[in-house]
C-alpha cells in the first residue's frame, strides 16, 4: 500500500512535469452515447465541506452528513410534496384514543441493503439505542419520554416499558404524557439495523470506523464509495421498498463556493447551493440557461440582548432598538430582497407562523424609538451625541458577532450606524464562532449578540424560550440565551405541546407569537431565502424548507 | 560526526516535548470545546456533559496532558472527535495529497528559480534581470487566493482545458495511467499556483546570494586562472552561495507536509491545510495535537538536515 502511493506520488510527479512542460493537450470528454431524452446515470450534488464519515442517523452531528444518511437511510415516515405526513418504511400507523400512543405497521418487503428483511426488531433496537446509557449521540432528547425511557436510561430498568415489539412487522410505541412532536420525533428518526450495530457495544460505537464510513441502510441508494476531503459517490439500491431511484449513480461532491459558478457551467456539478450569490451573478447563470429554485430558509437572522443586563430589562429599550433598525432595508440591500423580514421568533413558513396582521411591524422610525428611549430615562443631556440616563451613565454597549457567515458579519456595522441614530454607542467585536459560543452561550458574558436561530420543522418553542431552558450559572451551556424568563410563554409552551390537534396548537402558538412579538428578547430580523441553481435538463427537483433533497429518488437529467 | 549527530537528535527529542507542552496548553485554553458547534437544543445539559465527560474535558490540563502523553508513547494519536476515526488514519489520509502536491511545485520551482537567480545575478542591470525582477515581485505580493482564482477563469472557464476542483473526475473509475493522467490534470493548475509563490522567493534569494559572492577575491583569482566564466560562476560562485540556498530550501521542506491553506480551499484539494485549519475550528483536540506534533518533527529534521547539508557543501564547517 505504501510503496504503492510512493510510486504513484513519483509517477504523478513525472507525469505532471510533462503535462506542464510540453503544454498540455486535453483528452476530449467520454461522449454520452445514445439518444435524446435519455436518462443520464449520474448526479452530482455540490457541497461546501467534507463529511466527516459519520454516517449513522443516531450518531451524526454535521449538515452534509445528514445528506448522505438522508438518502441511505430511511424511516417510519416522510412527508409529501403538499407538506403532509406520509408513511415510508410504515405500511400504516395508528394513533391510540387517548393519543398517547402510536402503533407502527412496517412494510413488509423492507430491505437493508445488505438484502436482510427490516423488522420491528430494528426500530425497537434504534430507539433503545438512543437511551442507552453507554450512547453518546444527542438523540436522547427524542426519546425520554417515552413511557419508562427515564428508567432505562438510568439503568433502573431491562428494557423500555414504552416500546413493545408486537410482532415481526409490528411496533407500538407509548409517551408518559400526550407530546405533540412525538410522532416526528419517532417518525422522522433514521433506523438502524440490529444485526450490524447490535454485534458492536454500544460504548464502542463512535470508534467504529469501518461501519460508519460504511452505512447499512434500507434508503433508497446505497454507499459506493466516500473520499474524505472528496466525494461521496452514491449506488441506486435495487430493492428498495419504494419507487427505485431514477438515476443510478449520486454523487455529493465537495467544492467551494467562489467557483461553484464556474463549475456549474463547466457541468461538472449538476446541482449547487447559490443563496451566498450576488444577483448579477445569478444572472449569469441564468443566461446561460440554468433554472434558480427559491426557497425559504430554516434560519432566522437575530440580534439577541442579555436580560440579565439592567439595561435591557425595560421593555421600551428593547423596542426602541427595533424600531431604530430598518429591517427592511437590510432586506433589500443586504440580501438583495431575497428574503422577509421576521416579527417573532419562528420561521415565516411554518404553518404556526400568525398572520401578519396579529403582529406590530416595527416599521422602521426613529422619532419612535427616540422617544420609547426617552420614556425609560434615557436622554442626552450634555449633547454629545449618546444618550445617558438619570445616573449619567451612557449607553455604551458591545455587540459579539461571530465570524464565518458573510451576512451575519455585514450586519454588524449597519446596527452600529442604525443605534448612533437613537444615541446609543456600539461597539464591535468580532470572535470565532466557537469562541463566541464559549462566552455566549456558555458563561453568558455579553451584552448584545448576533446569531442564527436554525429551527425544526415542528414549531415547539421550547428548547430556546422556556425558563427551564435558561441559566445564569457560568459555564452551564443554555440555549434560551438571552435568559427569558416569562410564566406566560412558559405555559402557553406547554399548552401547545400538549395536544395532537393542529389548530388548538397554532391558536396556542399564536398567542406565543404575540407575545414575543411584544417582549422582544431579540431584535428578529430576517429570514433569508435558500437559492439553488440546478441544471435545466433536471426534472422532479422540488426542495423545500427542512427538505434540501425532497424526493431525490425521483430527480432525473436527461441527456 | 555521528557523536554530534546522537547529541542533536536527544536535544530534538527534549525540545519535541517542551513543543508539545506549550502546544498542548496553547491548544487547550482556547474557549470554547469540540462539542459548542453543534447547536441542539434538544441535548440536555446532562447529556452535554456526558459528551464532554467522555473526552476528558473536565480533567485538569496537567491530567489532560499526561494521558495523551502516555498514549503518545504507545504510538497511539488517540481518536478524531470529529471524524471518529483514528488521527493517524485521518491524517494519513490527506498528507499524501498535500505531499505529491507540495513536492511537485517544489521541484518544479527550484528546477526555474534556481538557474533564473543565477542568470540574474551574472547579468545584473540586463533585461532578464528586469524580467525576472518583476515576476519575482509580483510571486510576492500577489495573493495565492486572487492568483487561484484567476488561473480558474482562464484555464477552465473561459478555455476549459483543465477541471476546476477536485483531484479526481467523480464518478469516473479511471484506474492504470488513466487514472494517473486524471489525476495530473487536476493537479495542474494548483501546482502553478503553489509554483509561483515559491518560484519567486527562491529567485530572490539566489539572485542575492551569488551576488554577494560574485565580487569576491576568489572570484577574481578563478576568472585571473583564466578560467570560463560558466565554470567561475557555476563551480566557485554557486558553490559559496549554496549555504544560504540550503537553509530557504530546508525551510521550505515542512511546507511539503504542512499543505497550503488558501491554495487547497480554492482548488478543494484534500490536503493537511485545510484539514487542520478544520481541526481548529472544530476544537477537534486529538487531531490537531496529531497534525502539529507531526508538523514539528518534520521541521526539526528539516533542521538537522540543512546543518548535515552545510557540512557537505562547505568542507570547513565541521561538527566535532
Amino acid at each position: 500500500m505504501k510503496k504503492n502511493k510512493i510510486l504513484f506520488v513519483l509517477f504523478a510527479s513525472i507525469m505532471t512535469f510533462m503535462v506542464l512542460l510540453t503544454g498540455c493537450s486535453s483528452t476530449s470528454e467520454d461522449q454520452g452515447e445514445g439518444d435524446k431524452k435519455q436518462i443520464k446515470d449520474k448526479l452530482v450534488y455540490a457541497i461546501w465541506s467534507s463529511p466527516t464519515g459519520v454516517f449513522n442517523p443516531l450518531l451524526n452531528d454535521t449538515t452534509y452528513d445528514d445528506y448522505v444518511i438522508d438518502l441511505t437511510y430511511s424511516s417510519l415516515l416522510k412527508f409529501n410534496k403538499n407538506g403532509e405526513l406520509v408513511c415510508d418504511l410504515a405500511e400504516k400507523y395508528e394513533v391510540s384514543d387517548d393519543n398517547l400512543s402510536f402503533t407502527f405497521h412496517i412494510k413488509k418487503d423492507a430491505k437493508w441493503h445488505d438484502g436482510k428483511p427490516v423488522t420491528a426488531q430494528d426500530i425497537a433496537f434504534t430507539f433503545e439505542a438512543m437511551a442507552d446509557k453507554d450512547y453518546a449521540g444527542a438523540g436522547y432528547g427524542n426519546v425520554e419520554r417515552l413511557k419508562g425511557a427515564k428508567d432505562y436510561h438510568e439503568g433502573k430498568a431491562k428494557s423500555i416499558e414504552g416500546i413493545k415489539v408486537l410482532d415481526e412487522n409490528t411496533i407500538k410505541f407509548e409517551f408518559e404524557k400526550v407530546y405533540s412532536p412525538g410522532l416526528l420525533n419517532i417518525g422522522f428518526e433514521g433506523i438502524i439495523p440490529k444485526h450490524v450495530w447490535g454485534e458492536v457495544p454500544i460504548a464502542k460505537w463512535k470508534e467504529s470506523n469501518e461501519l460508519l464510513n460504511n452505512p447499512v441502510g434500507s434508503g433508497p441508494y446505497k454507499m459506493l464509495k466516500f473520499e474524505p476531503g472528496q466525494y461521496v459517490e452514491l449506488e441506486r439500491f435495487d430493492e428498495y421498498y419504494g419507487q427505485t431511484a431514477k438515476t443510478k449513480t449520486f454523487i455529493f461532491k465537495v467544492t467551494n463556493q467562489d467557483t461553484a459558478q464556474a463549475e456549474l457551467i463547466n457541468k461538472t456539478i449538476d446541482i449547487a447551493d447559490v443563496t451566498s450569490l450576488k444577483a448579477k451573478d445569478i444572472e449569469l447563470l441564468e443566461n446561460e440557461g440554468f433554472k434558480i429554485k427559491s426557497y425559504p430558509n430554516k434560519l432566522i437572522q437575530y440580534m439577541g440582548f442579555n436580560l440579565r443586563d439592567e439595561r435591557f430589562q425595560d421593555k421600551q429599550v428593547r423596542q426602541a432598538f427595533m424600531y431604530a433598525i430598518d429591517r427592511k432595508l437590510m432586506v433589500e440591500k443586504l440580501i438583495e430582497g431575497n428574503g422577509v423580514v421576521v416579527n417573532t421568533p419562528m420561521l415565516p413558513s411554518s404553518w404556526a407562523y400568525p398572520k401578519s396582521d396579529i403582529l406590530n411591524h416595527y416599521d422602521y422610525n426613529i422619532q419612535k424609538a427616540k422617544e420609547l428611549l426617552k420614556e425609560a430615562g434615557w436622554e442626552d443631556k450634555d449633547g454629545n451625541g449618546i444618550v445617558e440616563n438619570n445616573k449619567n451613565e451612557e449607553f455604551v454597549v458591545e455587540l459579539k458577532y461571530p465570524t464565518g457567515n458573510k451576512t451575519r458579519e455585514q450586519i454588524a456595522p449597519i446596527v452600529q450606524a442604525s443605534l448612533k441614530e437613537i444615541g446609543i454607542k456600539v461597539e464591535l467585536s468580532s470572535l470565532e464562532f466557537s469562541t463566541l459560543m464559549d462566552q455566549v452561550v456558555g458563561n453568558h458574558e455579553f451584552e448584545l449578540y448576533l446569531m442564527g436561530n436554525n429551527l425544526d420543522l415542528d414549531p415547539d418553542p421550547k428548547p430556546y424560550w422556556h425558563s427551564s431552558a435558561a441559566s445564569d450559572e457560568k459555564g452551564v451551556y443554555a440555549w434560551n440565551i438571552s435568559g427569558l424568563k416569562n410564566q406566560e410563554s412558559d405555559s402557553f409552551m406547554e399548552q401547545g405541546l400538549s395536544t395532537l390537534d393542529m389548530n388548538e396548537r397554532k391558536q396556542v402558538y399564536e398567542k406565543f407569537a404575540k407575545l414575543m412579538n411584544e417582549e422582544l428578547p431579540w431584535v428578529y430580523l430576517f429570514c433569508q431565502n435558500t437559492r439553488i441553481a440546478y441544471n435545466p435538463n433536471l426534472e422532479n427537483f422540488n426542495p423545500t424548507t427542512h427538505l434540501d433533497l425532497f424526493d431525490a429518488e425521483n430527480w432525473t437529467i436527461y441527456e | 560526526m555521528l557523536k554530534y549527530l546522537v547529541k542533536r537528535i536527544l536535544t530534538l527529542i527534549v525540545v519535541l516535548i517542551g513543543i508539545s507542552i506549550i502546544v498542548f496548553t496553547l491548544v487547550h485554553m482556547q474557549p470554547g470545546n469540540p462539542y459548542s458547534t453543534m447547536i441542539d437544543p434538544n441535548i440536555s445539559q446532562e447529556v452535554y456533559e456526558n459528551m464532554l465527560k467522555e473526552i476528558g474535558y473536565y480533567d485538569s490540563l496537567p491530567i489532560q496532558y499526561i494521558k495523551w502523553i502516555k498514549r503518545i508513547l504507545h504510538g497511539d494519536l488517540g481518536y478524531s472527535i470529529h471524524y471518529k476515526a483514528p488521527v493517524i488514519d485521518v491524517i494519513n489520509s490527506r498528507i499524501w495529497n498535500t505531499f505529491i502536491l507540495a513536492s511537485v511545485s517544489m521541484i518544479l520551482s527550484i528546477c526555474i528559480a534556481i538557474p533564473a537567480g543565477i542568470i540574474s545575478a551574472t547579468k545584473k542591470y540586463s533585461i532578464f534581470d528586469y524580467i525576472v525582477t518583476i515576476i519575482s515581485f509580483i510571486g510576492i505580493s500577489i495573493p495565492s487566493f486572487f492568483f487561484g482564482l484567476l488561473m480558474i477563469k482562464w484555464f477552465s472557464f473561459d478555455l476549459k482545458i483543465f477541471p476546476v476542483s477536485g483531484m479526481t473526475t467523480v464518478g469516473k473509475y479511471y484506474t492504470g495511467i488513466k487514472g494517473i493522467v486524471d489525476v495530473v490534470k487536476h493537479m495542474v493548475l494548483p501546482v502553478i499556483v503553489l509554483s509561483f509563490l515559491n518560484l519567486a522567493m527562491i529567485m530572490r534569494y539566489t539572485r542575492s546570494s551569488i551576488l554577494e559572492v560574485i565580487n569576491q577575491d576568489y572570484i577574481r583569482t578563478a576568472r585571473a586562472k583564466g578560467l570560463s566564466e560558466g565554470v567561475v560562476i557555476c563551480v566557485h560562485g554557486f558553490r559559496n552561495a549554496l549555504i544560504s540556498i540550503i537553509t530557504i530550501l530546508c525551510i521550505q521542506i515542512p511546507s511539503l507536509f504542512s499543505g497550503a491553506l488558501l491554495t487547497e480551499t480554492i482548488f478543494v484539494w484534500p490536503g493537511i491545510g485545510r484539514l487542520n485549519y478544520e481541526a481548529v475550528l472544530n476544537r477537534d483536540y486529538p487531531l490537531i495535537m496529531g497534525i502539529l506534533m507531526i508538523l514539528s518533527i518534520i521541521i526539526l529534521f528539516s533542521n538537522l538536515l540543512a546543518d548535515i547539508l552545510y557540512a557537505v557543501a562547505d568542507p570547513r564547517i565541521r561538527y566535532d
